[in-house]
């Protein structure tokens, strides 16, 4: 134990002494000369240049009438402008080894754009109409639409997705808002690409819109750049009001009876973290609990019982106000009581009792090294600032985030444990063949019948 | 994704730190290649066995090869307290097998005194493992139980999954590559320590094994440590590959019709092997890229543009591998969802048109390969550049068994490839052959 202390610090104070030459890498905040604000990072010798955009939207997971718009839109905007086929335009950026990338999550809706010196000019006016006129072809709209509803009803054939749609059922009582939780595979069916044109001239806009850039451009390139890319987009935006999600403070069990091949535990319950703020300790406090061979789930549930492959811990995101974190596991039938008992012992010891110092440094320290690898490049760097300043999170050197790294310590993890996580018992979802022995309060054999499950 | 961008936070002024060089490989011995990273990286580690489920006893690929790593790295040896995967409590460790290499992963953050410490630890414990390795019975047999959850998560869980394994084995049934790497449940449930020593003792010696590693460091030291704690482990003579035997093939097609409740995505495979002769195998790998890249491409007659864009047969990404399953002998497997309201038997028709037709493919143009050839001699420039993806690119080539003395003039060969080449192997794909197909079929009203 010693030596692994001795050995983090030391980790640490490499770390520090190989930044600290590169104490010029710091976040700019620049205004191009079509008064977008972004932040810059320079990194000189980058192959390439990255653009991040983020806006904030919690309307869509929740929304059964909107919901269409999250599982659609980024397929459809993928397409790529109006005048071009989305394999011409798709080659074409190939060959100026250029990409973009549109995705919508939970929260937040996310623009990517990567490109190499030089090469700006041309791959930024073609990538600039994918945002300004996008093709949004009505007939590929209706194919992957009902291809989409497809893909849904796939998705509940899989255990571990089911459980999720289980659990969300159990905890978010509203059914309105469940059945778009659940991901109700016909609400892949509403809207059209007027829809979502209408959706892009109120919500892609300059108003409320972050960007981070990261490489090799100057500060003028860069302007340049980021004003062919967004400088077209509306200026005004209208946000859907963030949902009100009520929360069940539920602890107990609910069993979901199918033939899978594997009994899925999933454990959850609502947490009160911030994040940006807390991310470091959110990010910690889960590593430690189910992050890797060395972390607390691992071994009671895989090293101990033999019962599973693997666990994983996820926080999720309901809505800018409501959060979920949750452990899920698919086990052996025949192990899953042992299992299920096992989750449950351990959760309650790591949230009363806390970390010690060596998982603490451990984990640490793998974080550490994992994510170095992850952030060698240009879009990672502009992307984590894109995503932490619409957290709230600004930054003027990249050096302060490590800082508070360095800085967390074992009450304050312990701390945010106890306090921002569920605390223990924490309401079950299973999906699996029997519930012999598992304890569930009730038994359902199709989704819907969760309502009847309700305390 | 709010995790996922999370993931991001720690390091970046190590990251942006870090400068833009080529990447310097060194060849420190025989069998140990170091890449040297950038000021302040970590320490990255692993050693490549050259022996994956195709090498298994009798011909027989049943995912031993597999469980041997499991029990490699979760054993207890005298070179250790705790189990390999806790080596470093600060570090990285994990593992994977091939059809032709077992690859375990290490990884150790940037200390201030260097990597020395974490290396001649590394080193030690894994020259002790090309010797012999140790594992209670009570550990084996948890073990087993886990390999058999991974299978059940990655496998059992997916229909899918399922009846491509099974196509597979109706396409080679008398060649362990018609075998997936982690076995069926019946197999991992026959698992002994015996079988796993017994393929130990044939496949790892230090003459089948490669050592690659990265970090901030002088080769010097690195040699230093390798040669000190790999000296003295003997080259072995290695058993009779199961790769060399040519399968038998008939020249026949076997159709089959699946419908299931849980699958409700429609669709058509169609897997295929024939006999291509390679009087130049690194042409023909070369050839092989660049067929595969036009396949998953969305270039004028390419799978996508065809069936998804133009006659709007199919959605989703398709799916195009072409693999090198014994001398002489090789597989091409297209697969499509059926986009809605077609029928999954019209969309195998025609993509076994397509296949036929392939040789004369117009989009096969000088233009296209010379676009495709471009565009990998670009993505190994920028690779060479950096030496993360360098090191990975390194160890991706010696675990398919590569020879390492061609791994620097591959992009050249890519690059002299010529049209023949590329229509010489659809021809041979287009040739009779061995074809095995599905088409999966829903049944609307299936709850």
């Amino acid at each position: 134990m010693n030596r692994a202390k001795s050995s983090l610090a030391l980790a640490l104070f490499g770390l520090l002494a190989a930044s600290g030459a590169q104490a010029q890498l710091v976040v700019t905040q620049e205004t191009t000369l079509k008064g977008i604000p972004f932040q810059r990072v320079h990194i000189a010798d980058s192959l390439s240049q990255s653009v991040q955009v983020v806006w904030r939207d919690d309307s869509l997971k929740t929304d059964p009438n909107r919901l269409w718009l999250r599982l659609m839109a980024p397929r459809s905007i993928a397409e790529g402008p109006a005048g071009t086929t989305p394999s011409s335009f798709s080659e074409t950026l190939k060959d100026l080894r250029s990409e973009f990338r549109f995705s919508i999550g939970n929260t937040i809706v996310q623009f990517g754009a990567q490109f190499r010196k030089g090469s700006e000019g041309e791959a930024l006016r073609r990538i600039a109409t994918v945002l300004t006129n996008p093709g949004l072809s009505a007939e590929n709209f209706a194919i992957a639409q009902k291809s989409t509803k497809t893909s849904l009803e796939q998705e509940e054939q899989n255990g571990e997705a089911l459980a999720g749609k289980l659990l969300f059922r159990y905890l978010v009582r509203d059914p309105v808002q469940g059945l778009a939780l659940q991901r109700y595979p016909p609400l892949a069916l509403k809207g059209d690409v007027e829809g979502i044109r209408s959706w892009m001239r109120v919500r892609l806009t300059r108003q409320g819109m972050v960007v981070a850039t990261a490489g090799p451009l100057s500060v003028a390139e860069i302007g340049t750049a980021l004003d062919e890319l967004l400088a077209g987009l509306p200026v005004e935006s209208s946000k859907a009001p963030s949902p009100e999600i009520r929360l069940s403070p539920s602890h107990g069990a609910v069993f979901l009876q199918k033939q899978v091949a594997q009994t899925v535990i999933l454990a959850g319950g609502p947490g009160t973290w911030t994040y940006g703020a807390d991310d470091v300790l959110l990010e910690i406090a889960t590593a430690s609990l189910t992050g890797g061979f060395s972390s607390r789930m691992y071994r009671s549930l895989r090293e101990k019982l033999g019962a599973t492959y693997g666990v994983r811990g996820m926080d999720e995101a309901l809505s800018d106000h409501a959060r979920l974190f949750m452990i899920r596991s698919a086990v052996d039938h025949n192990r899953a009581v042992y299992a299920l008992a096992g989750l449950r012992a351990e959760y309650a010891k790591w949230h009363a009792d806390g970390i010690t110092q060596e998982e603490l440094d451990g984990v640490r320290g793998q974080l550490l090294s994992r994510l170095a690898e992850r952030v060698r490049e240009a879009p990672a760097v502009a992307g984590f600032l894109a995503l932490a300043a619409s957290n709230g999170v600004s930054m003027s050197s990249l050096d302060d985030y490590r800082k508070k790294i360095e800085g967390v310590s074992l009450a304050e993890i312990n701390g945010f444990i106890r306090t921002k996580l569920p605390p223990p018992p924490l309401a079950i979802a299973i999906v699996g063949p029997s519930p012999d022995g598992l304890g569930a309060a009730c038994a359902i054999k199709a989704l819907q019948e969760v309502s009847a499950c309700a305390e | 994704m709010h995790r996922a961008f999370r993931l991001v936070i720690l390091v970046l002024s190590l990251a942006v730190a870090a400068s833009l060089t080529k990447a310097e490989i060194n060849r420190l011995s025989d069998r140990v290649i170091f890449v040297r990273d950038k000021p302040g990286s970590g320490l990255k580690f692993q050693m490549i066995i050259n022996a994956g489920c195709l090498d298994e006893a009798g011909s027989q690929c049943r995912g031993l090869a597999h469980y041997l790593e499991h029990i490699v790295l979760v054993g207890r040896n005298p070179q250790h307290k705790d189990a390999a995967v806790r080596l470093f409590g600060d570090g990285g460790a994990n593992g994977w097998t091939s059809e032709r290499a077992t690859v375990y992963v290490h990884s150790a953050p940037a200390r201030a005194e260097g990597p020395r410490a974490d290396l001649e630890k590394l080193f030690e414990f894994y020259a002790a493992r090309l010797r012999d390795f140790a594992i209670t019975d009570e550990d084996a047999a948890r073990e087993r139980n886990v390999v058999l959850q991974e299978h059940d998560w990655r496998v059992q869980s997916n229909p899918y999954a399922i009846l491509a394994r099974d196509r597979r084995r109706r396409l080679l049934p008398d060649h362990p590559s018609g075998q997936w790497v982690i076995g069926t449940r019946e197999d991992i449930q026959g698992f002994t320590v015996e079988a796993a020593r017994a393929f130990h003792r044939n496949w790892y010696a230090i003459n089948n094994a490669w050592f690659v590693v990265s970090a901030d460091a002088e080769p010097a030291i690195i040699k230093e440590i390798a040669d000190k704690a790999l000296a003295g482990l003997p080259n072995r003579d290695l058993p009779h590959r199961n790769f060399s035997v040519k399968p038998a093939l008939a020249t026949e097609r076997l159709d089959r019709e699946t419908s299931s409740p849980t699958m409700r995505r429609a669709g058509a495979v169609i897997t295929k092997v024939v006999r291509i002769s390679e009087t130049d195998r690194d042409r023909n790998r070369a050839a092989r890229l660049i067929l595969g890249n036009f396949l998953t491409s969305q270039l004028p007659g390419s799978l996508f543009e065809e069936f998804i864009e133009k006659r709007k047969l199919a959605v989703d990404r398709p799916f195009a591998s072409i693999e090198r399953v014994a001398p002489e002998t090789f597989v091409l497997t297209i697969g499509l969802n059926a986009a809605p309201g077609v029928e999954p038997a019209a969309l195998l028709d025609a993509v076994v048109g397509y296949l036929g037709t392939l040789p004369d493919n117009p989009g096969l143009s000088d233009e296209a390969l010379a676009r495709l050839k471009r565009r990998f001699v670009q993505s190994r420039e920028d690779i060479a550049q950096d030496p993360a993806r360098e090191y990975l690119s390194i160890i991706t080539w010696l675990a398919n068994r590569n020879e390492y003395e061609k791994y620097g003039a591959w992009p050249g060969v890519v690059g002299a490839l010529v049209h023949e080449d590329v229509r010489a192997l659809a021809r041979g794909f287009a040739a009779p052959g061995r074809m095995v197909t599905d088409i999966i079929t829903v049944k609307e009203n299936t709850p």
